[in-house]
């Protein structure tokens, strides 16, 4: 029994029996007579303050059983429902094969086929993205891919622009962390002039000066979009916590003067540096042959100079602070609070990845996830709530969160939490987990239709280093996932200290939230605040 | 694979493939052939079913429109619309609240819905062997969806938490979604905002909305579509199976209300605490979908802004650098198929001014009215018209939500095909004189939104 146990908490935990035997909600009557007559002298009067705290507490303490009663409650009822009517067996799933070939100077030429429809999407992918820049520079990436796009030696802006917009077809550019992608998206009658085009502005851009205020402005805005973006601040927010500034990954936003300093010298060496055959690959996918396509490739950058491929710098991660912090970024003008937790989390094609996009299902996959069926679904407090795990060189991260009115911040993120830590402490039950794999099975079959989603997954298979059968066993790696696997990984995800990060009116939330952990403000460029 | 030989079946509209690359011809008034099969019949209760086979992947797309927008709704009970588009993923006969959305989830599938001033849509797409059980779920929230004051209640917090999110609590949205359609329509079935007010949602009765889903929510005032890996007869007899039975509702006259002709130009001057750049927006009254100049319009603000090279972005972004995007587009932010609006957006470059900007872009817009557009302009424009119709027919879902829209609102589904072949009726002429007859500073209205505080020291972000 509690009650006689010699342990330092013996105190505690006795009274916290003796209460809860008083107020009959135990089968112990004859103990509860007797521990309610105290021998010695009336105990000391109670101190109103600590009385309400406590009373605050165990108000808090029964809400957040109620919620947890109610959402298993929902889920069992959910599990009990007969199966949809007239559910015929699943069709086997065709997915396009990735056929690779090299060209003499190292380019690995990527053909898919899908000759549905009259299209091909060309994507020609340079491993020349923002975390090759330096830290001092870190735009130099994103500008150097930008201006790719105002001339060529043969060819001025003018003169791209117009050759592709006559086919009805359309070019672009795009930096990411790790990749830029030029590509092309045109009728397959005009395959070769897309491949053309994107080789030309890939082998010979001219940079020339006139462009760079203009690409430059347009990023400095770009920026400033961002930092007014709920979610675009919570997302720079959750890698720079996860990552911290020394790494590429979590860099703070770069200043207008970071920007404007920019040189086309820089720009220049970035270039010579990165954009080669053997540092990118190109993909070509659509309604072409193989055979055509190596063709075409041969001819638009047979010539292309080879060059070895760079790795990836090796960053300087730190790690995120070992306990928990509320980082919230004051946005004065907030018609509500955006809340998001995160945590580090396994790259893919680490142990515990798969285990994460389990758990992203579980948690934040569409209505039926728990995080709406309790937030919006049970609680009303948000029109919608999300999860997903990114993820880069250095690691990755599972971001969970929504937005909802600043008075209900405290309760919604209270029930986030406890929503995340719940697999954690009670791990996931077979029956749902087994729900969850057949979702993400059926997904993945979904993804057949139209090319570019297997594209995009050939491309993330070999920028990571990924298996080659990666995506074909995935659905097998998926569906071998365990009850007890699971909660290991949700041990390792949310077990210890999570960073939290708020958007909205500082004044009104820094109370509510200190509740769960030390509050540091900071503007929306995410400097610290007094 | 999509079938490629021509079928001659009454009612069905299938013709040639588009699996030969090389047989394409290179113009693209000539690439006539890339159709897609096109079925369609009606069940004793009224409801129009559109069907399209599709065996390029084992995927399934369900589309229901069902024809009642917020123009529908009457003074002092806005917001219904939308709140159904809500309403009806939370529980019907033998489908408990949350069942749907389980139901869905657990295919892999998805599912969402939309709400429009004329119309609010369902859909889903889903692996094919699970067609019968989506149509089990369509039938029987359009049959008894359950509406509570409890669950009326809980969905009446979640949207005031979404009209927070998507229109107070982002950048330009307040301006665009409720002052700008207020000032661009007259009528007060258009220029009402689609989310509707708080208020009156918060003092509906649960009767009120059992009264609205029993006129809107019918089978007769509805159009299903199917497009996917399906077997038709198959289809046809499960859609008999799980909407025959259902009752048919009242006999409903659409039309779509009428717009005064506006005589004077309206400006307007916002400042906005969450923009981080100065953007305009400049609206023109426009007719209705389909109508002769409206197309003429589309083709017309094809020209001027989609692409690099088209000449709107071509002056404003590359020569002049004033724009940092210059985007042009009819039915824009606020769809309608009744009288519509043409909408610019201009988004100011650094250190720009937003007169200067609008000063470059009417002087571009006169241009056209004095000297009209070469005829490159014109082949381009078509060229982009029809890549964007290849793009439509590219996925099940698109497809599936094109048919419901033209079975809807332009006709019936069949005119699907070979659609874009209208706008090579349209000629030059016919252009310089929309743009002469429309594209006016009297018919104009213009949002200048601003990055700041209207007062110094009250910042927004009311709740």
């Amino acid at each position: 029994m509690t009650a006689v146990n010699s342990s330092p908490s013996r105190r505690a935990r006795g009274r916290a029996l003796i209460t809860r035997l008083c107020v009959g909600l135990s089968a112990g009557v004859m103990v509860a007579s007797l521990a309610c007559k105290p021998k010695e002298p009336a105990a000391p009067p109670v101190d109103p303050a600590a009385e309400a705290a406590a009373k605050a507490q165990a108000d808090k303490e029964a809400a957040a059983k109620d919620r947890a009663d109610k959402a298993a409650a929902k889920r069992a009822e959910l599990a009990a429902l007969p199966p949809l009517p007239g559910v015929e067996a699943p069709k086997a799933v065709d997915f396009p094969k990735p056929i690779v070939s090299s060209l003499d100077n190292g380019l690995e030429v990527i053909v898919l086929e899908d000759h549905e429809m009259p299209v091909v999407d060309i994507s020609l992918v340079v491993k020349a993205g923002n975390i090759y820049a330096p830290a001092e520079h870190s735009k130099l990436a994103a500008l150097t891919a930008n201006l790719l796009e105002e001339g060529t030696k043969k060819l001025k802006k003018e003169d791209l622009d117009t050759k592709i917009d006559a086919t009805g077809g359309s070019k672009s550019v795009s930096a990411g962390d790790e990749l830029v992608v030029l590509g092309a998206d045109v009728l397959a009658r005009d395959a070769d002039l897309g491949m053309k085009l994107l080789a030309a502005e890939a082998m010979e851009p001219t940079f020339p000066e006139e462009s760079f205020k203009k690409i430059k402005d347009l990023m400095i805005q770009e920026v400033e979009s961002q930092k007014s973006s709920p979610f675009g601040l919570a997302l720079q927010m959750g890698e720079h916590v996860i990552f911290g500034d020394k790494s590429p990954y979590g860099r703070p936003f770069p200043s207008d003067a970071e920007i404007n300093a920019l040189t086309r010298d820089q720009v220049v060496a970035f270039y010579d540096r990165h954009y080669h055959p053997g540092n990118a690959m190109l993909v070509i996918a659509g309604d072409i042959t193989a055979d055509k396509a190596a063709k075409l490739a041969k001819k638009h950058f047979g010539k292309w100079k080879a060059g070895e491929a760079i790795a990836p710098p090796s960053g300087d991660k730190q790690t995120a602070p070992d306990k928990t912090v509320v980082h919230l970024i004051d946005r004065s003008a907030s018609a509500q609070a955006t809340i998001a937790v995160v945590v580090p989390a396994p790259k893919i094609g680490e142990a515990g990845y798969l285990d994460g996009k389990i758990l992203q299902a579980t948690l934040g996959g569409g209505l039926s996830g728990r995080l709406n069926q309790v937030l919006r679904e049970q609680l009303g407090l948000t029109y919608g709530v999300g999860a997903f795990n990114s993820y880069g060189y250095e690691g990755g991260m599972f971001f969970a969160g929504g937005s909802t009115k600043t008075k209900s911040a405290g309760e919604f993120t209270e029930a986030l939490l406890e929503l995340l830590k719940e697999p954690a402490e009670k791990g996931i039950p077979a029956d749902e987990l087994g729900r969850i794999q057949s979702k993400l099975s059926g997904q993945f079959a979904l993804e057949v239709e139209g090319v570019g989603v297997m594209a995009s997954k050939t491309i993330t298979q070999r920028t990571y280093g990924l298996a080659p059968d990666f995506w074909e066993r995935y659905r097998v790696d998926i569906e071998a996932a365990t009850p007890e696997q699971l909660k290991a990984s949700s041990q390792a995800l949310w077990g210890g200290p999570v960073q939290i990060i708020a958007i909205g009116r500082a004044s009104k939330l820094k109370d509510a939230l200190s509740a769960f952990g030390e509050v540091r403000v900071y503007d929306t460029s995410l400097k610290p605040q007094g | 694979m999509r079938r490629l030989a021509p079928l001659a079946l009454a009612g069905i509209f299938a013709l040639s493939g588009i699996s030969g690359v090389a047989a394409l011809p290179s113009t693209a008034s000539a690439a006539a052939d890339l159709s897609i099969p096109i079925e369609k019949f009606t069940l004793e209760n009224g409801l129009t079913v559109v069907l399209s086979e599709d065996h390029s992947a084992p995927i399934v797309s369900v589309y229901i429109t069902y024809k009642v927008g917020s123009a529908q709704e009457v003074e002092g009970r806005t917001g219904f619309a939308h709140l159904f588009e809500h309403m009806m993923f939370n529980g019907s006969k033998n489908i408990p609240e949350g069942a749907f959305g389980y139901y869905v989830d657990n295919t892999g599938g998805s599912l969402n819905g939309n709400t429009e001033p004329d119309r609010t849509n369902y859909f889903e797409t889903v692996p094919s062997n699970y067609l019968e059980g989506m149509l089990y779920l369509e039938a029987s929230r359009m049959d008894s969806l359950i509406l509570t004051e409890e669950s009326l209640g809980n969905e009446k917090d979640v949207v005031k938490e979404e009209v927070r999110q998507q229109q107070e609590n982002q950048p330009f949205a307040k301006t665009i979604l409720l002052d700008w359609p207020a000032a661009a329509f007259s009528s007060w079935a258009y220029n009402h905002s689609i989310y509707g007010s708080m208020e009156d949602l918060t003092n509906a009765p649960a009767q009120a909305f059992i009264d609205f889903f029993d006129r809107f929510y019918t089978p007769n005032n509805a159009v299903l579509s199917i497009c996917g890996d399906i077997d038709p007869a198959k289809t046809k007899a499960l859609v008999e199976k799980y909407f025959g039975p259902l009752k048919k509702g009242p006999e409903l006259q659409h039309s779509f209300p009428e717009e005064a002709a506006q005589t004077a130009a309206v400006y307007t001057e916002v400042k906005d605490p969450l923009a981080p750049v100065p953007l305009s927006l400049v609206s023109f009254d426009i007719p209705p979908p389909r109508e002769k100049d409206r197309d003429a319009l589309e083709l017309l603000a094809t020209i001027l802004t989609d692409g690099a090279s088209a000449r709107l972005p071509k002056r404003l972004v590359d020569d002049e650098k004033l724009a940092a995007t210059v985007m042009m587009q009819a039915g824009f932010p606020i769809p309608t198929y009744g009288p519509g609006q043409l909408a610019t957006l201009l988004v100011a470059s650094k250190d720009t001014k937003l007169a200067d900007l609008r000063a470059a872009y009417w002087d571009e817009l006169e241009k056209v009215k004095k000297k009209g557009i070469s005829a490159a302009e014109l082949k381009r424009a078509k060229a982009k018209l029809y890549k964007l119709y290849v793009e439509g027919l590219s996925k099940t879902l698109y497809k599936a939500a094109q048919l419901a829209t033209y079975e809807s609102f332009y006709g019936g589904a069949e005119k699907l095909n070979g659609d874009y072949k209208r706008f090579d009726k349209i000629t030059a002429g016919d252009l310089k004189r929309v743009a002469n007859t429309y594209l006016t500073q009297e018919r104009s209205v213009t949002f200048d939104i601003v990055p700041g505080a209207d007062a110094p020291g009250i910042p927004g972000g009311a709740e």
